[in-house]
């Protein structure tokens, strides 16, 4: 339970189930923040009064349980990796992964909890076989499953969702009718840890030998500019270069090992595909799926080829804007979410033109 | 998960222990009697100036003390800060402030504060059996010595006669904190102290009452400024009805102490046999030390206390672990790792605590469902889980 409404209702919707219900805040600070401010971030003191306060008019069990040390190896150092190696990380996704439906998963198994339940807007449900299938959210505005397609088959089958089939409205709606406290609480869009988003600082803040300079070029390779860490930047980037006027450019390119930033117009930002490797399957490995590369973003068709242990090519219908190594590249079929990956590098649509075969770069 | 039809067992009296009869009879019969504010001139203030120092007299008498030596404050930690802070801001000069490396940290955190206005606090070393050495006192010549009778976590009782001499030769001042002190006798005169410390919702009086007894002549400065309540020591309109039970909970404890103090210790050492029986590698904090009778903090190795606390509480038992971080979460215990304990066996350790209504049921209840949860433990363990925790 983070204090937001989504977590309390989804404790509601299951004590009124039936269930016999155990709030769990996930302590991952030391030293949490007195209050936060609307709509940024989450884990402040207020917080965890809110979800306590939940706790009190559910009248269930409630603890705070310290997760800091696990939630910084697991997901905090990973995004400072992350970054440093060029490439833009997905926090959210790690958190799920490796803290709250594994960490936390295995810690309330210990205690003798049949199901973990989180206010995720994602659906779980069964197939013939009987075995949990990854649906998209019935809402598929406020749909979460792109951050969830790290869990496997047997953490699934301990899982429930219970606001999969719920619109945000009707959740807020249920928290009113049950005079939950937190109904009307804005809604946390920040990665948790950076409430003020700015990454940079927190990167150079965990690692100071971040700030190691280098060069910005233009794609023929000639120098543009310079930067104060390849930590700064992201894939589709325009503002913060420092590049003065002319035709607008875009970060096209990071190579962390030469500290280059590779910039170029707008147009080739395009991919024609991608490479995702530490591939999870959740259903066996399909040739054809629609891909997400960010949440949010619309599913493209793409036919995915097995390229290596775990690496999957994924060839897009259209060519997609900005796909950014160190997101999540996740494999739908319609509503189920059947597997993905880590996107390590993209294809170059360019190359397409000049022999009719994409070309790898390294992004 | 659940708890069924059990009534719950509480067993965290050192938290704050469950209200006495007869401290709710002088709550609600004070709270009840027109009585105004206790400073006033009027009828309605004298009524409420004699439940105030009726409630004075009988906490002085219960301690060895003179009514006018008492002064009520909002509980131990205030009754700390004001004996720390107050004496070093009457000193006049810089102090040197001794006081054991367990203390509570209304204690420490005292301590440390008055470093911004010149003093300077010296820590204690204490042994493995969590006691400190008379002799290291010494050689620092202390303007004040801090130390709990009783630990708050452990229920070690410090040597406090021989730290108190020892302190005496360089002729600090004493200050003893009795918060936890409460199923001992406890004489104000016999202890040569100059500042000792009561909490009252340990006893069995509502949470928000303390005192600090005053030997007369002890220069001390107020901590906040108002008016003259408590000659002068503590300004601020007295919260009598609470007081007049913190009085009588006290009056309450010492009644029948001696016979009380040896239930409760047989209570501790009925769930120290069991536990070892289940857990022979349990380690007992203090084990070898003399210790309050109502206290029992064991070390579960390979365990993480902040699971053992929750499936304590799913399973009906109420314990603690450490102190609780500001979100709620515990965190590691000071006083054990002062003690030599490894952050591991600091982080594995829950405190078990008795008291007035304390039976054997709730020990046999304890170690009924005490295999279940080191089950649980042992299966988080190879689960590899709450393991990161505890490193």
């Amino acid at each position: 339970m983070s204090g937001g409404v989504d977590s309390s209702v989804a404790a509601a919707l299951l004590r009124d189930a039936g269930y016999d219900v155990v709030g769990v805040s996930m302590l991952l600070t030391e030293s949490p923040a007195a209050t936060t401010r609307a709509g940024q971030g989450c884990c402040s003191l207020e917080d965890f009064r809110d979800a306590r306060r939940v706790a009190d008019v559910l009248a269930i069990p409630y603890y705070v349980w310290n997760l800091a040390e696990p939630f910084r190896a697991r997901v905090q150092d990973v995004f400072v990796r992350e970054y440093l190696a060029g490439r833009t990380p997905n926090p959210c996704v790690l958190c799920n992964q490796d803290l709250k439906f594994d960490e936390l998963w295995r810690r309330a198994g210990a205690l003798g909890a049949d199901f973990v339940a989180t206010g995720h807007y994602a659906r779980i449900v069964h197939g013939d076989d009987g075995a949990p299938r990854l649906l998209r959210a019935r809402d598929q505005g406020k749909d979460q499953s792109y951050f969830l397609f790290g869990l496997s088959v047997a953490q699934l089958a301990r899982t429930l969702f219970p606001l999969g089939d719920l619109a945000k409205d009707e959740v807020r709606a249920v928290a009113r009718r049950l005079g939950l406290p937190v109904a009307d609480k804005a809604e946390s869009q920040e990665i948790c840890f950076v409430p003020d988003r700015d990454y940079a600082r927190f990167v150079e803040g965990r690692s100071p030998q971040a700030a190691a300079p280098g060069a910005i070029v233009d794609e023929d390779g000639t120098v543009v500019g310079r930067h104060g860490g390849v930590h700064r930047f992201t894939i589709g980037q325009r503002r913060g270069l420092g590049l003065g006027g002319g035709a607008p450019r875009y970060v096209t390119g990071i190579e962390a090992a030469t500290a280059t930033v590779q910039v170029g117009p707008r147009e080739h930002l395009l991919a024609a595909g991608l490479v995702a490797e530490r591939v999870r399957w959740m259903r066996e490995p399909v040739g054809e799926a629609e891909v997400r590369v960010r949440h949010h973003h619309p599913p493209v068709a793409a036919a995915l080829r097995v390229v290596g242990e775990g690496r999957v090519e994924a060839r897009f219908a259209a060519p997609v804007r900005a796909v950014t190594p160190g997101q999540a590249a996740v494999f739908y079929r319609g509503d189920e979410v059947v597997g993905g990956g880590w996107i390590a590098t993209t294809l170059e649509p360019r190359g397409q033109a000049s022999d009719g075969t994409a070309a790898e770069v390294g992004r | 998960m659940s708890e069924g039809r059990m009534p719950r067992v509480y067993a965290d009296y050192a938290a704050g222990a469950p209200l006495r009869p007869a401290a709710l009879r002088a709550l609600t019969e004070a709270l009840a009697s027109d009585a105004g504010n206790a400073s006033s001139v009027h009828r309605e203030g004298a009524r409420a100036r004699a439940l105030l120092e009726s409630a004075r007299e009988e906490v002085a008498a219960a301690i060895g003390g003179r009514p006018l030596e008492i002064v009520f404050t909002s509980g131990a930690t205030e009754a700390n800060n004001l004996a720390l802070a107050g004496v070093a801001a009457a000193a006049g000069r810089p102090l040197r402030i001794a006081v054991p490396a367990t203390e509570h940290s209304s204690v420490l955190r005292t301590a440390e504060a008055l470093v911004g206005q010149g003093h300077e606090p010296c820590i204690l070393p204490v042994g493995g059996d969590g006691c400190s050495d008379p002799e290291a006192i010494a050689g620092l010549r202390p303007g004040l010595l801090s130390v709990a009778v009783a630990n708050a976590e452990t229920g070690v009782l410090q040597p406090c006669a021989a730290l108190t001499a020892a302190a005496r030769r360089s002729g600090a001042l004493v200050h003893l904190d009795a918060a936890q002190a409460t199923t001992m006798p406890l004489d104000v005169r016999a202890l040569d102290a100059d500042l000792v410390t009561l909490s009252g919702h340990k006893l069995g009086a509502p949470a928000g009452t303390g005192a600090l007894w005053v030997r007369p002549g002890t220069p001390l400065a107020p901590l906040h400024h108002g008016g003259p309540q408590e000659q002068g020591r503590r300004a601020g309109t007295e919260s009598v009805a609470a007081l007049a039970a913190f009085a009588t909970a006290l009056a309450a404890a010492r009644v029948g102490l001696a016979a009380e103090s040896t239930r409760l210790a047989s209570l501790t050492s009925r769930l120290r046999s069991g536990i070892l029986a289940l857990m022979p590698g349990a380690g007992i904090a203090g084990d070898a030390a003399a210790r309050a009778p109502h206290l029992l903090d064991v070390g579960f190795p390979g365990c993480v206390a902040e699971a053992l606390v929750s499936a304590f509480d799913l399973a009906g038992v109420a314990v603690s672990a450490g102190s609780a971080c500001a979100a709620g979460a515990s965190t590691p215990s000071h006083v054990l790792r002062a003690m030599g304990w490894s952050a591991a066996e600091a982080g594995s350790a829950v405190r078990f605590s008795f008291g007035w209504a304390s039976t054997t049921a709730d020990v046999a209840r304890i170690l009924d469902i005490l295999p279940a949860i080191l089950a649980g433990a042992a299966a988080a363990r190879r689960e590899g889980v709450w393991a990161a925790d505890a490193s």
